[in-house]
């Protein structure tokens, strides 16, 4: 049984516009020390995903559908209680903003201590104690003194390093790290990820999410990419970047922008995301997706098996049992019985290395 | 530097207001049509000698830059001199008066406080519900209200139709309970208008402080809901609550002047409405001093609570 | 941990992307472009405030409200402008200054639908006519007071240095008055009358906006479109006009409009303290003063009429003030207007 298990989770925002779709479906696994990293462009649902684990979302939003199992424990209607143990305790988030996700007007060290205060027996100077442990844990160089001062007096690395504390006040099994790197220099954000890889070496599972593909290629196992709010595709780290099955996980790559390139612009995924109030009918991608077909704007494909023909879609509580090392895709060149007749013909192509390889994705 | 010596240093910096504070003050009074001696001489037969005298009384031969330092060097010493219209010290007249006028705004200011700023913080943390819009509207109802209008109308319902209110104010020491009892009616007309200010404004400040981050970090860490308002929320508002506190200072003497007469209370706002018809103008100068003076010290002291209620600001 | 598949630049290349069609992500690439050519920036934003102002429909009611009390006040009896009668109407059946036409103290009936006062006179007459007073001393006065406080606050802002300096403390030490004691303490001195009325409260009532719009241009004046037109010798008039003033001028038109309710209450207050107009106006707030002595005596229509009309008034230009604010400065923070700016 995995750590953690979504499950067709559907949650929608009841806004003026009428009612975006923000997740659509998803369901995926994470094991107990396992690394997953999220990505997809902004508003794609990777963070509204995040927070609805927690059941953290704010009022215009609401979890419509789908299972969230923690532990084999339903999250989704859990006694307040539970839910409230489960914040901070078992599972621990990190956010965006270090700078705005800390209370101005208390020290540090209070804010630390809060956490551990409601997680664990600890209170008053045990609880301080524990704090000031934590804050050495995360890197902190000085931190009895540090924990007297206050969030502003913090650089931005070192705010979310505090963060983090907080976040394992409570020795958390899973820590959700949203977009925790952003916004920070380049080489904060590398010391800030060897944090992060040094405590998930202790069997925390971290589910990382951001949009940056190079910090989830280096420090995650697993990868989910999202599109308007949909899973489109699931595989271990490097079968996604050195074979990857759906177009729009190629149209990332490709993107991304390298020395020695001799093209006049930076290349792009022609068009733009969809409005998720009234999303493309069929497969979402099909408007952007350069092999798109006429069957794509009729079926929303499912997160199907790319190693194997499937002899009709997958249903989606299969997908769940065996995620690991398995690679699924949702782009109907993968479903047997679509009327999908092309190619997909793009392929990574390993360069400056001895050795060149060249492949080419086939249905 | 130490919370001492920020206190001094904002002291210091409130000097020149109150310099030009003093200056108009003295000044408004020397627009004056005449002079002072003109007034004084409204009530007694103006034989030569006296009027003589008079003029060396209020330095009216001097320059006029000392007969400024004069005055002020008067002020200073709290001496007021004399009113027009009688003999008694302009002192002895304000100090019979300040501590009604005091009782009065400070109920005020109470009733103000404990019905506003919970009912903003309510309302935001009830935003769209029928609470929120209902305290939306009746605040903006009391804002709109003139208090003098609203005084009356208390008067007529609660005094004369249902009698259950004196109409006139006792003759009893201020602290008396005839006294706080009667100070109900006329607390709750000034303080209205100043409740609906600390709603809107509490209830923009809750509003704006949910929509931060610290918010939703406080709750991932899994506290409750109630602490997460209390302790983190409210503590974070607490520097617009001053802001507006401190504005409803001045706001609230205004009030005073007019519910002071509507409910012929004998404050200071009814002696400043009486001098002034009477054209007895040491006594206007006094209060509207004192007044400003009143006004400049309450921001002070909101700055200094500024500075202890947020980290942010250095001393 | 395995290596990173992105470690080094260029090592990764996905081939075949995007060659499925036929042109290259140049044409392709720009996606939507924008249909709607926009128009002249500057009366497009005010005619989108104006779309979301229609839209607040508190704000609509209370325009309404206002400019029927205005009709009301226009035409309650005949305007004469040298001689010549410019408005014929007299919507109010008596004249207001009339005394003795009718029983003193009688309470509302179909002859006097708000009863009538001490001196006989028809209140009904009272109220309508004294919409005149309070509607004209709060345009007027509130329409002097920018006039003096917007350049005053623009120049010192643009400006800075010592005009700044001597221009904040003047505001400042004038913010320690309270605004109807600074009032009353003016209209002692100077006397009592409509136009005094309106001179102690311009008096009191620039600081707000000059603060406002000083901040406003502090602000303004380091954008680059202002660095541009000095760049290209624009005069420091022309740039204050034509660039930093309009830009800087919503939230002053806010807080203008909030401040004729404040205005209005604080004219009316000074009518009750019987230090606004002569004796006998029919000014709304010098009705109430005669109210107050009739109180014990149950006539309950001489205090509860004029009041409503200064509510009413005051009310809806609230509503249209916090419709306006919506309109200019959607983000704004809704009591920002109410603190110490409000004079």
């Amino acid at each position: 049984m995995a750590l953690l298990e979504v499950e067709d989770l559907d949650v929608r925002f009841y806004t003026e516009e009428g009612v975006v779709q923000a997740v659509d479906g998803l369901s995926y696994t994470l094991d107990r020390g396992e690394r997953l990293g999220v990505v997809g462009e902004s508003g794609a649902g990777k963070t509204v995903t995040a927070l609805a684990l927690l059941d953290l979302l704010d009022r215009p939003g609401r979890i419509e559908g789908g299972s969230i199992r923690f532990d084999g424990e339903e999250v989704l209607d859990a006694p307040a209680e539970r839910l409230r143990r489960l914040r901070g305790g078992e599972i621990g988030m990190v956010f965006q903003d270090p700078e705005t996700a800390l209370n101005p007007v208390y020290t540090v060290g209070e804010q630390v201590a809060e956490a551990v205060r409601v997680h664990t027996d600890r209170e008053g100077a045990a609880a301080h104690d524990r704090a000031v442990a934590l804050l050495d844990r995360v890197g902190i160089p000085d931190p009895a003194t540090r924990a007297t001062q206050y969030p502003h007096e913090f650089s931005g690395g070192m705010a979310q390093r505090v963060v983090v504390a907080m976040a394992l006040a409570g020795d958390p099994d899973l820590l959700i790290a949203d977009e925790p790197t952003t916004g920070l220099d380049v080489t904060i954000e590398a010391q800030l990820l060897d944090l992060l890889d040094d405590l998930a070496a202790d069997d925390l599972a971290v589910q990382l999410v951001s949009h940056d593909l190079g910090v989830v290629a280096g420090f995650c196992d697993r990868v989910l990419v999202m599109y308007a709010g949909q899973a489109v595709e699931r595989a271990p780290v490097d079968d996604l970047f050195y074979h990857p099955k759906h177009p729009y996980t190629a149209g990332l790559l490709s993107a991304i922008p390298r020395i020695g390139d001799d093209r006049d612009r930076l290349a792009t995924i022609p068009g733009t995301t969809p409005d998720l109030a009234s999303p493309p009918p069929g497969c979402r991608f099909h408007p952007r997706c350069p092999y798109a077909e006429d069957a794509c704007t009729k079926r929303d494909p499912p997160l199907a098996g790319v190693d194997e023909v499937q002899p009709t879609g997958a249903s989606v509580a299969g997908d769940i049992a065996d995620d690991a090392g398995d690679h699924r895709a949702a782009c109907l060149a993968y479903v047997d019985d679509a009327d999908f007749d092309g190619a997909l013909e793009f392929a990574v192509e390993v360069a400056a290395d001895a050795t060149e390889d060249d492949e080419e994705a086939d249905p | 530097m130490s919370l001492r010596r920020y206190v001094l240093r904002r002291t210091l910096l409130t000097l020149p207001i109150l310099f030009g504070v003093s200056v108009l003050t003295f000044g408004l009074v020397k627009l004056l049509p005449g002079t002072p001696v003109d007034y004084v001489l409204q009530f007694q037969d103006a034989t030569p000698e006296l009027r003589a005298s008079l003029r060396a009384q209020y330095h009216l031969d001097e320059p006029i830059w000392r007969q400024y330092l004069l005055w002020l060097n008067d002020v200073l010493h709290l001496d007021f001199g004399d009113r027009v219209v009688s003999d008694r010290s302009v002192r002895a007249a304000i100090v019979d008066r300040l501590p009604e006028t005091l009782v009065l705004g400070g109920f005020a200011f109470l009733i103000a406080l404990l019905v506003g700023v919970p009912t903003g913080v309510v309302a935001a943390v009830r935003r769209g519900t029928l609470l929120d819009e209902g305290s939306r509207v009746v605040a903006l109802a009391g804002i709109a209200t003139p208090n003098f209008w609203l005084g009356l109308l208390l008067i007529l319902v609660f005094g004369v139709h249902l009698n259950l209110v004196p109409v006139i104010p006792p003759v009893a020491p201020v602290f008396a309970p005839e006294s706080l009892a009667f100070l109900v009616l006329p607390a709750v007309t000034l303080g209205t208008a100043s409740a609906a200010l600390f709603t809107r404004l509490t209830r923009s400040a809750v509003t704006e402080q949910l929509r931060q981050e610290y918010v939703r970090t406080a709750r991932a860490k899994g506290l409750d809901e109630r602490t997460v308002i209390v302790k983190h929320v409210l503590r974070n508002s607490l520097v617009s609550v001053v802001t507006v506190a401190a504005v409803q200072v001045a706001f609230l003497l205004d009030g005073a002047v007019v519910i002071e007469r509507v409910f012929s209370w004998p404050g200071l706002g009814r002696l400043l409405v009486r001098a002034i018809l009477q054209r007895d103008f040491p006594v206007v100068q006094a209060v509207v001093l004192l007044v400003a003076v009143a006004v400049v010290v309450a921001n002070l002291l909101a700055d200094v609570l500024y500075a202890w209620l947020d980290p942010r600001i250095a001393y | 941990m395995s290596r990173n598949p992105l470690d080094g630049r260029g090592r990764l290349r996905v081939r075949g992307f995007g060659s499925h069609e036929a042109d290259d992500d140049a044409s392709a690439g720009t996606a939507t472009v924008d249909a709607d050519a926009t128009p002249s920036p500057t009366t497009d934003r005010w005619r989108r405030a104006w779309a979301r102002f229609r839209r607040d429909r508190a704000a609509v009611a209370g325009l309404a409200v206002i400019a029927v009390m205005t009709l009301l006040a226009v035409f309650a009896r005949p305007i004469e402008v040298g001689g010549v009668v410019v408005q014929p109407v007299a919507l109010a059946p008596y004249d207001p200054s009339a005394s003795g036409i009718a029983p003193a103290y009688r309470p509302p009936s179909l002859a006097h639908p708000f009863g009538t006062d001490w001196a006989g006179r028809d209140v009904f007459s009272r109220v309508l006519y004294g919409g005149r007073y309070s509607l004209s001393i709060g345009v007027i006065a509130v329409g002097l007071a920018l006039l003096v406080g917007v350049p005053l606050g623009a120049v010192a802002g643009y400006a800075g240095g010592w005009v700044d300096e001597t221009v904040m403390r003047l505001v400042d030490v004038l913010y320690a008055f309270p605004f109807l004691v600074l009032a009353i303490a003016l209209v002692a001195v100077f006397g009592q009358g409509f136009w005094k009325l309106v001179g102690a409260l311009v008096a009191v009532g620039w600081i707000s906006y000059a603060r406002l719009i000083r901040g406003e241009v502090l602000s303004v004046s380091e954008r680059d479109y202002v660095l541009a037109a000095r760049a290209l010798g624009a005069s420091d008039g022309r740039i204050l006009r034509r660039h930093v003033v309009p830009n800087a001028i919503a939230p002053v038109i806010v807080q203008a409009t909030l401040n004729v309710g404040t205005v209005v209450l604080s004219a009316a207050a000074l009518g009750f303290l019987g230090l606004g107009l002569e004796p006998g106006t029919a000014e709304w707030g010098s009705m109430l003063s005669a109210g107050r002595d009739t109180l014990v005596g149950g006539e309950w229509w001489v205090t509860v009429f004029p009041g409503l009309a200064i509510f009413l008034f005051v009310l809806s230009i609230n509503l249209v003030g916090d419709g306006v604010r919506d309109a200019l400065d959607p983000d704004a923070d809704t009591d920002r207007y109410r603190t110490r700016e409000a004079r």
